[in-house]
């Protein structure tokens, strides 16, 4: 979650794992667009001397339609390289790493930022741009936050801005109770089955792990349709998808020689991730590795599992007497047909509309004309008072997509679609009960946290006899 | 298939692969086990797979690029060779 280890065959590639993808107008910058897309999940900061890295095999690429047809017209791609500085040690580092060229850091990482838009040559906006370390701990990656995250924001032509390397995971979740039986620690009383061992504070599963986060900041004009920095709102044009990817060489080759893989031919699709927990939730798992493979502008495949969520079938099976009218609910799931795979049209919410058209994809739907909110409300358009600069407009890291998603499965977001619908009660108040837990979000590029350190990593939880 | 075995075989596929893009051209030519690649051909290494020998499909990489050939002598010829 949201799509950590979502896939059976994905779960044992974590370096090319999507694991969060966010779009936003920067609050910092409103006529910019922040893209933010995670990869390599449940990194735990103490997991040496071999640190967590970027794949040097893996093309890490975010993606942004904008003229309806739910295909890539602007993609920003990725490609690693790691170095060794000194062939004769073991070590991460051979002493305090001070800055982001010491040369005590034995293992830096650099990039290339490749611009491709439809029609035009790819263009390189960045070369050998340097990877900050890990956060190994005070004494290799002193003062780490200060010293390291500034120096690895690379501004690139045209007034664009990137970041490439590790953070604190921003998404907070309770696994441990989701993934057993679908448990909501607020709501365990009402859980068909009982325990005796009951926790019943929540628990982010999430909590100092780390992700490695590639950033972009772009200036509207660089994604939009027109090239522009658009205005109206109701615009088909102020509304751009965003997706992003990691792709392998379709053929890989392990080189006894030198105990390395080679790689031959194209690089071929993954992993993908635009909305939260479509592949983890939505998708049965006999499917989830071929969906991930898959295109977005195919995604009409898989839109009777959205319309029929098995989630939606699980809540009243699993929580009795608790969400009757879902459960009586027969007609396919128009409003989360809309949130996930079209957008939402315009006449549904006063005022607001994301829509692409008719292609159904899963993509994160940004409409880039609403401003962001000064005080950000964390259940964005499902907020008491909504909030449209978030999810399901996009994506902040703030946004608590699981409460806003468990909530629209519940059954709240019916009344869009179908005003002869009353949600039941439990549906507006139903969550994992999770907030982050990790280092607080920045305020600025590149948004979320500063990773957790090796060092300070402490054991996790004792085992109980039950 | 032994370890020794598959170096081989993945040689053979190797100078298969660069038959088969003479075969495009000049079918007569990939029946030939002499020929000799033409200058232009692939200089990376290569890597041939029959991805499907009913009908004689055979993918072909190199470098970022793959092509299918299809050429049922070439993907006999691989069959035969993983046969050995």
């Amino acid at each position: 979650m949201s799509s950590h280890r979502e896939a059976p065959e994905i779960s044992k590639d974590p370096v090319a794992d999507n694991t969060d993808t966010y779009a936003f107008v920067s609050p910092n910058r409103p006529g910019s667009v922040t893209l933010i897309a995670n990869f390599i999940p449940f990194q735990k900061p103490d997991g040496g001397p071999n640190f967590f890295e970027f794949g040097e095999d893996v093309l890490y690429e975010i993606h942004v339609s904008n003229r309806g047809t739910s295909r890539p017209d602007v993609t920003y791609e990725f490609r690693f390289h790691t170095e060794i500085r000194n062939n004769d040690t073991f070590l991460y580092n051979t002493g305090p790493i001070r800055s982001i060229s010491d040369d005590t850091w034995n293992r830096p990482q650099y990039y290339t930022v490749t611009l491709k838009r439809r029609g035009h040559s790819p263009q390189v906006l960045g070369r050998n741009l340097p990877c900050p370390p890990v956060n190994v701990g005070p004494r290799s990656t002193p003062d780490y936050d200060n010293t390291f995250t500034d120096a690895a924001i690379h501004e690139l032509p045209g007034d664009r801005w990137v970041f490439a390397g590790q953070r604190a995971d921003g998404f907070h979740v309770d696994l441990g109770a989701v993934f057993d039986l679908g448990t909501l620690r607020p709501f365990t009383e009402a859980h068909l089955v009982p325990s005796a061992s009951a926790v019943n504070d929540p628990v982010n599963g999430l909590q100092a792990l780390n992700v490695h986060s590639i950033a972009m900041q772009v200036p509207m004009p660089d994604v939009t349709r027109n090239r522009n920095r658009p205005d109206d709102v109701m615009a088909a044009e102020s509304v751009i998808g965003v997706w992003a990817t990691a792709s392998r060489r379709r053929s890989r080759i392990f080189n006894s020689s030198t105990g390395k893989t080679e790689g031959n031919g194209p690089y071929v699709q993954v992993s993908r991730l635009a909305n939260p927990l479509f592949n983890e939730v939505i998708v049965p798992m006999a499917r989830k590795d071929e969906w991930n493979a898959d295109k977005p502008h195919n995604d009409s495949y898989y839109a009777s599992l959205v319309n029929r969520p098995e989630l939606g079938r699980l809540l009243p099976f699993l929580y009795p007497n608790t969400f009757e009218n879902l459960e009586d609910y027969n007609k396919p799931r128009a409003d989360l047909n809309a949130i996930l795979l079209t957008g939402i049209p315009p006449g549904v919410i006063d005022g607001f509309q994301n829509y692409t058209g008719p292609v159904e994809a899963d993509m994160l739907r940004l409409n880039v004309a609403i401003e962001p909110t000064e005080n950000p409300r964390r259940l964005g358009l499902l907020a008491a008072n909504p909030d449209p600069a978030g999810f399901p407009n996009g994506r902040r890291v703030i946004d608590d997509v699981v409460t806003i998603e468990l909530r629209a499965i519940a059954g709240v977001t019916i009344p869009l679609v179908d005003p002869s619908y009353e949600p039941d009660a439990a549906a507006n108040a139903v969550t994992d009960g999770t907030t982050n837990t990790n280092e607080n979000y920045r305020k600025g590029f590149p948004f979320l946290g500063a990773p957790a350190g090796g060092y300070q990593t402490l054991p996790g939880t004792e085992a109980e006899d039950s | 298939m032994s370890e020794s075995t598959r170096r081989g075989f993945l040689g053979i596929a190797g100078a298969g692969a660069v038959a088969a893009g003479t075969a495009v051209v000049a079918p007569a030519a990939a029946a030939d086990p002499d020929t000799k690649a033409p200058a232009g051909s692939a200089k990376d290494r290569v890597v041939a797979y029959v991805s499907d020998a009913r009908k004689g499909e055979v993918s072909i990489m190199s470098g970022e690029r793959e092509v299918v050939v299809k050429d049922r002598a070439l993907a006999n010829r691989i069959l035969n060779a993983a046969r050995r």
